[in-house]
C-alpha cells in the first residue's frame, strides 16, 4: 500500500488545474455524470457492470460480488474545442475515488469522493458597448470567471437479498464552494464583482439489481434529493481592479476602494438550487463467460430554482437530461495464464440531451469511447485505459460545435483488509 | 521486493501519463448581455459657496518677502538659527573662530547692496512658523534688536557665466558673543530682515523651504575656524575648517490691511487670509447602493481676469461642523481631515478640475460624512496672487461629473 499513500496526494494537487468547457457555463457546473466516461474503470457505463464481470464501481448493488476490497483511483484528462472559433480548452483533474469493502460476499460498504459538478469557466462577453459618459466615449468589455466546483462525498452499501436479487444504497454528501468574478473592463481597468458560495445538499440513489436469467440481468436506480442543494452567498463590493491581478488587495497601484474601507455583506441563504430526480435502468446480456452487452438508459430533471441573485456566466441552466448507451465488454479470464486473457475491453455508444430550462433549447451529445484494462494478481489488482471521443451540438449558442475528448487512467488496488494476519 | 518493483514502475507510468497532459485555459465568448454590471453617470451642479478669511500665515512659503506688493504690505521677516554645539567654538581656546556670516539667497540677479534689507538680532523667542501672524505684531518694534546692518551682495554665475544665485552676506562677528551667550539659558538665535534704507519697495528671498532638507539656498550662518589639535606633547596640529548652521524656522509677517466683511469675494488667496467653503450636495443616496464611482471630477470656473494656469489649489474635506456666521477669524475653525482625502491640482485654461472619488466613495461606504470642503491655495502660491471662483459663468457652471458602476 505504501505506493498508494505516495501518490494520492500528487494526484489531488493536480487536480486543482485550472480549466473548462462550455457546459460548465451552464447552472452550477457541468455536472459529471454528463461528462462522457465516469471512471476508467468503468467505461461508458454506469449501473451494468464495466469494471469486473459482475461489478460496477458506481452501482453499489454489485459491489458485494468483489472477491477483496478495492482502492480505485482514475484521473481524468479532458480536452474541449469549440471548432468554429477555433478555439482549445484542456484540463484534467481527479475523476474517481473510491475504496469498497465486500462483506462475505453478501453485503458490501463503500466510500467514493468524485467530482459532481465542474464550475471552471472564464467567459468573455461576444461584442465590446459603447458608452458616452459626458464628453468620453467609453468602450466596455464584460467578463465573466467562475472557479471551483462541487465535490460528492458518497457513503454506498449493498446486500443481497435472494441469489439473484440486491440492493444497493448510496448517501451522497455535496459540498464545494466556487468564486465568481464578474467584471467590466473599460479605461484601463476593471470593475469587479466577486462573490462566493459554499454549497452543500444530500441526495440518495437507491439500485437494484436483479438477475432474471443466466444470460440477463436487470439494473435500476432512483436518485431522490434529501437535502437539496443550498448555497450560501456572499457578495462582495465592487472594487476598482487598478493592478490587474483580480484581487481585492493592496498591490501596486492600489484597488479602488481600499480593502479595509468596505465591510462584508449579509450572506444569502440560497435553499434548494439543485434537486435533482433520476431514475435509471439498465440492461445486460450475456454473451458468453467473458463477453456482455448492456444497454443503459437515465432520465434525470432538475428541480431546483436558482434565484436571480446567483449570477450564472451563461444565463441558463439544464432542466432535464436523457441519454441512452450501449456497450460491449469483455471481462478477463481469471484463471487463464494467457496474458492476453488479462486484459479487459470496452467500447460503447453514448447518445445524450440536455434541455435547457430558461429557452427550452437542446444541447446534444453522440459520443463514443474505447478502452483497455489489464488485470494482474490474484487480488484483481487493474489498470485501465479508456478514451472518450465526443460531439456536443448546442441549438442556441452562436458557436454551434463542440468537440470532446477525454482519456482517463485508472488504477485500482485489491486487497484483503480487516483480516488479522498470522505472524510468520 | 519484486511486487515493491511491479508497483513502483506501474506508479511510474501511472504519474507520466497525468503529467504529460497540459492544460490550457481559453477564454470562450459568450452572450453576457444577463449579466447586471453596467455603468452609468449623475452631474451634480447643485453646489454652494462661501468665503471667509483667516490671518494669513506664510511660514510654509517658500520665500520670505518684505515691502509692498499688490497692496500688501510684508514690513518684517524672521529667521530663526538652529542651536549647534560648533557655538561653544568661541568659547573653546584652542579654537579661534575666523569668520561668522549670516546668509540669505536669491535668485534676482539685479540685486544690489542698496536695496537689500537690514539684519537684526534678538536672542529671545520672537515667533513661531506655523501660527504666527500680523495680530501677533501689532504695534510691535525691533529698535531694541541689534542692528548688523546691510549685506554685501555676491552675485554667483556658473562656468559659462550663465547667473546661478545672489549671495546677502552679513558679517556677523560683531554679535558673536550674544550668539554663543552661556548666561541666558533659554537662548534663541533669532534674525529679523526689515527694508529700511533701501532704493526698492520689494524683495524675495529664499526661505528655509525653497530646498528640501538643509538645501543650499537655505537661510545659514556659516563659521569658518582654526582649531590647535594636539597631536603629543611636543607638537600640535592647525586645522582650517568651516560649518554651517541652518534655520530651524523662518516667517514673513504679512498684514493683509482692513478687512470688509461684506465684500470678501468667493476666491483664494494666501496674502490676505481668502480661504473658501464649497458645499455638495451628494449622500450616500446620490447614486445606486453598492456602486464604485469610477471617476468624480469637480469642475470650479475660475474668473481668468485675476488668475493665471498653475495656481496650485487644496481640497480638504471638513472633518467637524462649525456653528457659525461669522467670516473673519484669527485662526482657521474649519479642520479638514487630511490624509488620504486632501489633494490639490492646478489651475488649467480657468477651469479647476479635481478629482473627489476617494472621499465620495467612502461617504456611500457609510466610512466619512459630506460636511463640505474646504478650499484653500498652495502655501506655495504667491501670496500676493489671490483667484475668484466665477460661478455665476452660464457656460461654465460649477458641477460634479460622477462615472460610475452599479449591479
Amino acid at each position: 500500500m505504501c505506493p498508494i499513500k505516495k501518490f494520492i496526494p500528487l494526484i489531488f494537487c493536480l487536480s486543482l488545474l485550472m480549466g473548462q468547457g462550455t457546459m460548465n457555463g451552464f447552472g452550477l457546473g457541468h455536472f459529471y455524470e454528463n461528462q462522457g466516461i465516469t471512471s476508467a474503470g468503468n467505461g461508458l457505463n454506469s449501473l451494468v457492470p464495466g469494471f469486473q464481470s459482475d461489478v460496477s464501481l458506481s452501482n453499489p448493488s454489485t459491489w458485494h460480488h468483489l472477491k477483496y476490497t478495492h482502492l480505485s483511483l482514475s484521473y481524468s484528462g479532458d480536452e474541449n474545442t469549440i471548432s468554429d472559433l477555433p478555439l482549445l480548452n484542456r484540463y484534467s483533474g481527479l475523476s474517481y475515488a473510491s475504496w469498497i469493502v465486500p462483506i462475505k460476499s453478501k453485503g458490501s460498504f463503500g466510500l467514493a469522493l468524485v467530482p459532481y459538478a465542474d464550475q471552471r469557466i472564464t467567459l468573455t462577453d461576444t461584442d465590446t458597448t459603447s458608452f458616452i459618459a459626458f464628453e468620453d466615449t467609453l468602450s466596455l468589455l464584460k467578463s465573466f470567471d467562475r472557479s471551483g466546483g462541487i465535490m460528492a462525498f458518497k457513503v454506498g452499501t449493498s446486500y443481497l437479498f435472494r441469489e439473484n436479487l440486491s440492493v444497493g444504497l448510496s448517501v451522497d454528501m455535496l459540498f464545494g464552494s466556487s468564486r465568481q468574478n464578474e467584471s467590466i473592463f473599460f479605461d484601463g481597468s476593471s470593475i469587479i464583482q466577486t462573490s462566493r458560495t459554499r454549497y452543500s445538499g444530500v441526495l440518495a440513489e437507491v439500485f437494484i439489481s436483479l438477475a432474471r436469467q443466466e444470460k440477463i440481468n436487470l439494473f435500476a436506480s432512483v436518485k431522490q434529493t434529501l437535502r437539496g442543494l443550498d448555497g450560501i452567498y456572499t457578495e462582495k463590493h465592487l472594487f476598482d481592479d487598478a493592478n490587474g491581478n483580480g484581487y481585492h488587495d493592496y498591490g501596486n497601484p492600489l484597488d479602488f476602494p481600499l480593502p479595509d474601507s468596505v465591510s462584508a455583506k449579509n450572506e444569502i441563504r440560497l435553499s434548494g438550487i439543485h434537486k435533482p430526480k433520476q431514475f435509471s435502468f439498465g440492461v445486460q446480456s450475456k454473451l458468453n463467460k467473458q463477453t456482455s452487452i448492456s444497454f443503459e438508459f437515465s432520465t434525470i430533471k432538475d428541480k431546483g430554482t436558482i434565484p436571480s441573485s446567483l449570477t450564472l456566466p451563461i444565463n441558463n441552466w439544464i432542466d432535464h437530461s436523457n441519454d441512452i448507451k450501449l456497450s460491449l465488454v469483455r471481462f478477463p479470464n481469471d484463471i487463464s495464464l494467457d496474458l492476453v486473457d488479462k486484459i479487459s475491453f470496452r467500447t460503447g455508444l453514448m447518445y445524450k440531451s440536455h434541455t435547457l430550462a430558461l429557452s427550452n433549447a437542446i444541447v446534444s451529445e453522440v459520443g463514443g469511447s474505447l478502452g483497455f484494462g489489464f488485470k494482474f494478481k490474484a487480488v484483481g489488482n487493474q489498470v485501465d485505459l479508456n478514451y472518450y471521443l465526443g460531439k456536443r451540438n448546442y441549438s442556441d449558442i452562436f458557436y454551434k460545435t463542440e468537440i470532446i475528448q477525454q482519456m482517463q487512467v485508472g488504477v485500482s488496488l485489491g486487497d484483503i483488509w480487516f483480516v488479522k494476519r498470522r505472524q510468520k | 521486493m519484486k511486487s515493491l518493483f511491479f508497483n513502483m514502475n506501474l506508479l511510474g507510468v501511472f504519474i507520466l501519463s497525468i503529467s504529460s497532459w497540459q492544460c490550457e485555459d481559453n477564454r470562450i465568448e459568450a452572450d453576457l448581455s444577463h449579466l447586471l454590471l453596467s455603468m452609468d453617470t449623475v452631474s451634480i451642479d447643485l453646489i454652494s459657496f462661501s468665503s471667509y478669511r483667516v490671518a494669513p500665515n506664510l511660514g510654509s512659503n517658500d520665500r520670505l518677502y518684505l515691502g509692498t506688493k499688490n497692496s500688501l504690505d510684508v514690513p518684517l521677516a524672521f529667521i530663526g538659527i538652529k542651536d549647534h554645539y560648533y557655538w561653544s567654538n568661541s568659547l573653546d581656546s584652542t579654537v579661534t573662530v575666523d569668520s561668522l556670516h549670516f546668509i540669505l539667497y536669491s535668485s534676482d540677479s539685479l540685486l544690489t547692496q542698496t536695496s537689500t534689507p537690514n539684519l537684526y538680532f534678538n536672542p529671545d523667542s520672537q515667533f513661531n512658523e506655523s501660527k504666527s501672524t500680523y495680530l501677533d505684531f501689532v504695534g510691535y518694534s525691533i529698535a531694541d534688536w541689534e542692528s548688523i546692518g546691510q549685506p554685501n551682495v555676491i552675485v554667483n554665475t556658473d562656468t559659462s557665466g550663465i547667473f546661478t544665485y545672489t549671495e546677502l552676506v552679513w558679517d556677523i562677528m560683531s554679535i558673536d558673543s550674544m550668539l554663543t551667550d552661556t548666561v541666558d539659558s533659554n537662548l534663541i538665535r533669532n534674525f529679523a530682515i526689515q527694508l529700511n534704507n533701501s532704493d526698492t519697495n520689494f524683495i524675495e528671498l529664499f526661505s528655509r523651504e525653497a530646498t528640501s532638507g538643509d538645501g543650499p539656498m537655505d537661510p545659514k550662518v556659516k563659521m569658518y575656524y582654526r582649531q590647535n589639535i594636539e597631536i603629543n606633547e611636543d607638537s600640535t596640529f592647525l586645522d582650517t575648517s568651516n560649518v554651517t548652521i541652518y534655520s530651524f524656522g523662518d516667517i514673513s509677517i504679512i498684514d493683509p490691511g482692513s478687512i470688509d466683511a461684506e465684500s470678501i469675494n468667493l476666491g483664494l488667496s494666501n496674502g490676505i487670509g481668502l480661504r473658501s467653503l464649497v458645499s455638495i450636495s451628494f449622500d450616500s443616496a446620490s447614486i445606486p447602493e453598492g456602486s464604485l464611482i469610477r471617476k468624480a471630477l469637480l469642475s470650479l470656473p475660475i474668473d481668468t481676469s485675476g488668475s493665471s494656469d498653475g495656481y496650485n489649489i487644496i481640497v480638504d474635506p471638513i472633518d467637524e461642523s462649525v456653528d457659525t456666521a461669522d467670516v473673519v477669524f484669527e485662526t482657521d475653525p474649519y479642520l479638514g481631515i487630511g490624509y488620504p482625502y486632501r489633494i490639490s491640482s492646478d489651475i488649467e485654461n480657468g477651469m479647476f478640475i479635481i478629482s473627489l472619488k476617494s472621499f465620495l466613495q467612502n461617504i456611500t461606504l457609510g466610512n466619512e460624512t459630506n460636511l463640505g470642503f474646504k478650499v484653500i491655495a498652495n502655501e506655495k502660491n504667491d501670496p500676493f496672487e489671490s483667484i475668484n471662483f466665477d460661478i455665476e459663468n452660464e457656460s461654465a457652471k460649477p458641477v460634479l461629473k460622477i462615472i460610475y458602476v452599479s449591479n
